[in-house]
């Protein structure tokens, strides 16, 4: 055995997805391929041959060539048999079933990529204390809507059970996230996703309480619902954002349009069946806010209350003009 | 009544309607005898789905002319009035006579149609405007439940004192089948138009004195369009009442620390609950008051009447923010069921905005919608809770249905700004 022995290049073993299984190095010409257990790379593979195949220097050329096979050699998505396929450069191949990646040497690599998470801000989410500071804000909010929906007196087991449920959907909806990010990148985040999660859940409820606060204040009451599905679209943007960044390893300004697309297109779809029906309604329908007196500033007189329902007016007759 | 017998006398059918002359009130007809005379001038009137080939709708009808004229209710013959294309009416009669019926006009208001069967050549009935005695026998006839011609025999009680729209109040089983049937006084002569029940004997008639101003408009060249006509009517009708009703003060009352709207006509009917069981986070007080008729538009949409609602509601055991959020989440769904469908109304359009009137600061909610068929006629949906106290509120809400714009938010506002601030 030579003490320093030039590798010609390496074989990989792929499954269907392309993933590598196996790697073997070429060291020594010819190098055999097939079933039997004295070949240099053993197929488990019942439509290769005993001795398949046989990489070696044809013309000063690496070639792999046929050794008179039942099924024969394929460059890969080529539906063309080759008694011979020259090697000079990466090349994918099929030999009965089995898909096999050849890497000549010398190869050029490309630099190593950059950890986008590496030094990134977002490792203040992937942690034991963002995660229950997010459950534990998310589950008191929950429980805090649980109690002002409360119509009679309130039992605390109960509300603690609508809460629970609540940081149920939220632990799912992590998982769900940590488990993609363990298909796509090999890795399991799920305090970060249950952290990203939890504060983008915390935050719609906020989003919409600071909302209706605001709108009962200022008298937009009608325009609430419109800018919640505004800012909802925003926030679930940001979140999503938040949970592809440890899915995907692509650089994040990449990751800044799908995590909109999604958003626009979650909303898109929760939104717009409502928007196509024109169903009668033989009750009015009206969106109003109601909160504590001491918060309503300003006011309108009754004069000009009246005076705009001429608006109104002119809305319900082109409504009946153009049924 | 000069003028209406000149117009009377001016017809030589409708002459004979009246049926004034001393002769006949000499003479008391026993309940045989009415059946006996009148039983020809009473039909069935059939309302046909021209598809199905079958009735949609039964009721009763009488003749009041030689030349086939006949009176029924409104409501009996509304599918035919809104789809024309898709009903026909028909007349039944004993022994199988039938024939086409042809609508010649409407009072909605009072729910009688004046119709016209080319071949009904028939006996027809004389009608008297003045009233009966108090307790004087009363015979009506009809067809109840298609079970074919009936007499039922009851006592007169006067005019409705609390009711909108003008009825007389009969003690008599009237049963569906028989509306637009006739009412007949002990001397045979028409007095009132079978129109509805309450059950128990309890039963409404129209007073002929409307049958006699519906034949007698009949005689106008009218050339308007019956749909514009009805439009007018209820126009007419709203103009009416709630113009009366906006000459005055409202009548209020307290209710807590507020002073609110009450009966605000004698026909508005007020009914009070309060609501303090255990469970509840609020003691709630409620003050309801309603027209308690309404005119008869279609199966699912009736008009012309006025309701309101106030509750009182005061926090028990919870803070000001619990108050409010119950406040805010049953606010919602509180309004019930208007009626009508797609092609009656619109969708209501809302306004919302906080108003401060007087004293009081109050979220202050304006809906409205359009009635198709009838331009300028709108329900109206006005809801207002007040922004006074942080732990207890007055919510009112007042429903207005088929009104003009002018009259109703005339009166919407004389509603609003009626409810008072006074601790």
């Amino acid at each position: 055995m030579d003490a320093v022995s030039t590798p010609k290049g390496a074989f990989e073993l792929l499954d269907r997805s392309g993933n590598v299984l196996h790697r073997v190095r070429v060291d020594k010409l010819p190098f055999r391929i097939g079933r039997a257990l004295d070949n240099d790379l053993i197929l488990d593979d019942v439509y290769s041959d005993a001795y398949h195949a046989e990489l070696r220097e044809v013309d000063g050329r690496l070639s792999l060539v046929d050794a008179g096979s039942v099924n024969g050699c394929y460059r890969h998505g080529n539906r063309q048999r080759e008694a011979s396929i020259a090697m000079e450069q990466r090349c994918e191949l099929q030999i009965g079933h089995t898909q096999l990646r050849f890497r000549p040497q010398p190869e050029t690599l490309a630099p190593a990529v950059a950890d986008p998470l590496l030094g990134s801000r977002l490792h203040v989410f992937d942690g034991f204390r963002s995660a229950s500071v997010a459950v534990i804000l998310f589950g008191l909010l929950a429980l805090l809507a649980a109690v002002f929906e409360a119509t009679g007196t309130l039992r605390w087991m109960a509300l603690a059970g609508t809460a629970l449920s609540g940081v149920a959907v939220l632990a799912m909806w992590a998982l769900i996230w940590s488990l993609v990010n363990r298909m796509v990148s090999h890795r399991f985040h799920y305090l970060a996703h249950l952290a990203i999660g939890g504060f983008g859940f915390a935050g719609s409820m906020l989003l919409d309480t600071l909302l209706g606060y605001l709108g009962f204040m200022f008298g937009f009451d009608a325009s609430v619902g419109t800018l919640s599905t505004l800012f909802g679209t925003v926030l679930l943007a940001v979140v999503l954002y938040g949970h592809l960044r440890f899915v995907s390893s692509a650089a994040p300004r990449r990751l800044v349009a799908p995590a909109a697309a999604a958003a626009l297109a979650f909303v898109a779809l929760t939104e717009l069946p409502g928007l196509g029906e024109d169903d009668f309604n033989s009750e009015p329908v009206a969106s109003v806010l109601l909160k504590s007196p001491a918060l309503a500033f300003g006011a309108d007189s009754s004069e000009s209350f009246y005076a705009e329902v001429d608006g109104l007016r002119a809305r319900v007759d082109e409504a009946r003009e153009n049924p | 009544m000069l003028n209406l017998l000149r117009i009377l006398m001016s017809s030589g059918a409708l002459c004979l309607l009246l049926g004034l002359s001393p002769s006949v009130q000499a003479e008391e007809w026993t309940t045989e005898e009415v059946f006996a005379r009148h039983k020809d001038a009473v039909v069935q009137v059939r309302i046909i789905d021209t598809q199905g080939g079958a009735k949609r709708s039964i009721g009763s009808g009488f003749l009041v002319s030689d030349d086939g004229l006949l009176i029924t209710n409104f409501h009996v013959v509304a599918d035919f009035v809104h789809h024309p294309g898709q009903y026909r009416a028909e007349w039944f009669a004993q022994q199988g006579v039938q024939g086409q019926l042809e609508l010649i006009d409407v009072d909605v208001v009072h729910d009688l149609a004046l119709m016209r069967g080319p071949e009904l050549k028939r006996p027809f009935l004389a009608v008297e405007s003045n009233l009966p005695n108090m307790g004087e026998r009363i015979f009506s006839l009809g067809f109840p439940y298609d079970l074919g011609l009936t007499i039922v025999e009851g006592t007169f009680n006067g005019l409705l004192e609390k009711s909108l729209y003008e009825r007389i109040h009969l003690t008599a089983s009237i049963n569906p089948g028989m509306s637009g049937g006739p009412a007949i006084d002990r001397f045979g002569n028409v007095i009132g138009v079978n129109v509805a029940t309450a059950g128990n004997q309890v039963s409404f008639l129209v007073p002929s004195k409307y049958v006699i101003a519906l034949l007698t408009r009949a005689q106008d060249d009218d050339k308007d369009e019956l749909m514009a006509r009805i439009g007018r009517q209820l126009i007419d009708n709203q103009q009416q009442y709630l113009g009366a009703l906006l000459q005055a003060p409202f009548t209020s009352t307290d209710l807590g620390p507020y002073k609110v709207p009450a009966a605000i006509a004698n026909y508005v009917n007020c009914w009070s609950q309060t609501d303090q069981a255990n469970d509840r986070l609020y003691d709630h007080t409620q003050l309801a008051c309603q027209t308690d008729d309404d005119v008869f538009l279609s199966e699912s949409l009736s008009t012309g009447s006025i309701s309101y609602t106030h509750e009182l509601k005061t926090a028990r055991d919870i803070g000001s923010l619990r108050f409010w959020s119950l406040l805010e989440s049953s606010f919602d769904h509180f309004y019930g069921d208007l009626g009508g469908d797609k092609d009656s109304v619109t969708n209501f359009e809302c306004q919302v905005s906080t108003v401060a009137h007087g004293e009081l600061k109050r979220k202050l909610v304006f809906c409205l919608r359009a009635y198709r068929e009838f331009p300028g006629l709108y329900d109206i949906v006005q809801r207002q809770v007040s922004l006074q106290e942080s732990r207890s509120a007055l919510e009112s809400s007042l429903v207005l249905t088929g009104v003009s714009m002018e009259q109703g938010v005339a009166f919407a506002r004389r509603f609003a700004e009626s409810i008072e601030w006074t601790p």
